[in-house]
């Protein structure tokens, strides 16, 4: 009962956020935020598998050039070139991904690096591509006579795409598919003699994963109406790694949300200049790192007074008796 | 005809063998004792039957049917369970969801049902929840099914592997070394619920140097070394078999 009320109180403000935030450059940054968050929502479930990908940037870079290029070449309608453009992803996944997982988890970490590589190689070399200066022009999302324009409306349209995201994930971590996935990630041994088709599972999260990359690109091509092929460079791939590490690896839903959100906003209330960025997270990283390895989200359990005060909110919360207040 | 026969059998590490030439048969319902001192190629006959290693010539049958090819997986779904040397757990799991996660053959309902969590794929999970606590309460682990698998005893933690191995619902059921590093009252209890696993119908192969819970459980004892067959009998046979007395003690006078 008490989660469910407060799943409604987030929803409504999720959606009354643009109508509380006015300001087109918050709302902007809250865009990027739920991009980056689904992302991040990738690498934690091929992580869950005890993979590491370092080229989620690459399979958001086919994503948005699936979509702009059909678009903009074949006039496709956006409403069609975005589930396209997961699938394109997804499919190219699974070619790399079911060659590379035959030869275990580093030949996977491996060629998830260098077919990103190979992404922006060839985005910027073919002319038809855009080559380096990058692809102008990609026209934005109309429904009827109504064209995206607004920051609000770019908003719901990410929040509809990232609320779906987790729904899937959520599903799917639920499920016998999940406990497949937590299973080889404890123990691959004792997942296959339980009868886990190791192999298949981690395939079909990278396969998923990168479907969703893949959407996020068509929506980033729309959002920002050009593409340029340095943009999805392999220090994307490493930072959509943060989002998750940052917020928490055990966290695979909430984990990434919380650490885009971080990587995010603190440059800017920072007040950072860009040149500094990546200086600002490599700190960040550093510190969580060495003092809170398990993310964000795990300060409650490191810190076991702040967990009794969460509890004991939460017991008021749902008006149970609290420990030591004289009952 | 033997529920498993293996033919023949040699594994090669390089070299090195670890089994040379082997020929054995596991019959049904039956308690196969599988000895010899360290290095003999008892640990890696398992890794052979249950897929982790191809053979380098000779067959594995199973019911009749040619199962040396089999991956892990496939081995799991026809039937035949294991256990490891280690205590091999999801260790960051609970008791109980170690089980249930053991739980992954012998699902109905389909994977995308499962994934849209429909009224038939919830009603399994429940029923597979059930089937999950009943193997608890066979081996005795029921109350505690809370605790993280990482904090139980070693003892606790031997009889957790044998719930897991059980989730498949295996015919033939492949025990490494269940009592080691027990002390003599956990010893017992665990040759207890090994008998009991046989009376349900399960077959089992276990590697053990205790040597006096093997002579006691066992209905029948297979000694090898150097990857060979050296011995075949009942327990008082093999405890007075010459063979078997040098290949642990070493030869006299040498």
């Amino acid at each position: 009962m008490v989660k469910k009320t407060l799943l409604g109180v987030v929803g409504l403000i999720l959606v009354l956020l643009p109508f509380i935030i006015t300001s087109n450059y918050l709302l902007h940054l809250i865009i990027y935020m739920c991009m980056y968050s689904m992302l991040g929502m990738g690498f934690s479930m091929i992580w869950k598998n005890r993979l590491i990908t370092c080229g989620q940037a690459g399979f958001w870079a086919i994503g948005a050039y699936t979509s702009a290029l059909l678009v903009t070449r074949l006039g496709l309608s956006f409403w069609l070139a975005l589930p396209i453009a997961g699938i394109a992803s997804a499919l190219f996944a699974l070619l790399v991904f079911s060659i590379a997982l035959r030869a275990g988890p580093l030949v996977f970490f491996g060629m998830s690096l260098v077919s990103s590589f190979i992404v922006m190689e060839v985005m910027g070399s073919v002319e038809f591509f855009g080559g380096w200066e990058g692809l102008l022009d990609i026209p934005s999302p109309t429904i009827g006579s109504f064209v995206f324009f607004s920051k609000a409306s770019y908003y719901y349209l990410v929040l509809f795409l990232l609320v779906v995201n987790v729904l899937v994930f959520y599903a799917l971590y639920k499920s016998r598919i999940g406990r497949a996935w937590m299973a080889i990630g404890q123990r691959v041994q004792l997942a296959e003699v339980q009868g886990i088709n190791v192999y298949r599972y981690r395939l079909a999260a990278a396969v998923i994963a990168c479907f969703f990359a893949g959407v996020v690109g068509g929506f980033y091509a729309h959002y920002q109406n050009l593409l340029i092929p340095t943009t999805f460079s392999f220090i994307q791939s490493i930072y959509v790694q943060m989002y998750a590490l940052i917020g928490g690896l055990g966290y695979f839903i909430a984990g990434p949300i919380v650490g885009a959100g971080v990587m995010v906003f603190l440059p800017e209330f920072l007040r950072i200049a860009e040149e500094f960025q990546p200086i600002s997270y490599a700190i960040v990283l550093i510190l969580i790192i060495i003092f809170l390895p398990g993310g964000i989200l795990s300060i409650p359990q490191r810190f076991p007074p702040l967990a009794g005060i969460l509890s004991q909110i939460g017991k008021r919360i749902r008006g149970l008796p609290v420990p030591g207040r004289g009952s | 005809m033997a529920l498993l026969e293996i033919r023949n059998l040699s594994k090669y590490f390089g070299g090195l063998a670890a089994i040379n030439d082997l020929d054995m048969d596991v019959f049904d319902s039956e308690i196969l004792g599988l000895i010899g001192p360290n290095g003999a190629g008892k640990t890696t006959l398992f890794n052979v039957i249950n897929g982790f290693y191809l053979p380098t010539s000779g067959k594995v049958i199973f019911k009749g049917n040619e199962i040396s090819k089999l991956r892990p997986h496939q081995i799991s779904e026809i039937g035949i369970g294991r256990t490891f040397q280690l205590s091999t757990l999801f260790m960051r799991s609970t008791v109980f969801d170690n089980v249930f996660t053991g739980f992954h053959i012998n699902y109905e309902t389909g994977l995308l049902r499962q994934f849209l969590h429909s009224p038939a794929a919830r009603k399994e999970e429940e029923t597979i929840k059930h089937k999950a606590m009943e193997i608890l309460q066979f081996m005795g682990l029921a109350s505690l099914k809370g605790e993280l698998a990482q904090n139980l005893p070693h003892g606790h933690q031997r009889i957790l592997g044998i719930c897991i191995a059980l989730a498949t619902n295996p015919e033939l059921l492949l025990l490494d070394e269940p009592v080691t590093g027990m002390n003599p009252g956990e010893t017992l209890t665990m040759i207890d619920s090994i008998r009991q696993l046989r009376d349900r119908g399960i077959t089992i192969v276990v590697v053990e140097h205790d040597m006096k819970a093997v002579m006691s459980l066992c209905d029948r004892i297979v000694v090898l070394n150097y990857g060979r067959k050296i011995a075949d009998g009942l327990p008082e046979k093999i405890r007075e078999n010459k063979e078997v007395i040098e290949a642990y003690l070493g030869r006299e006078g040498a």
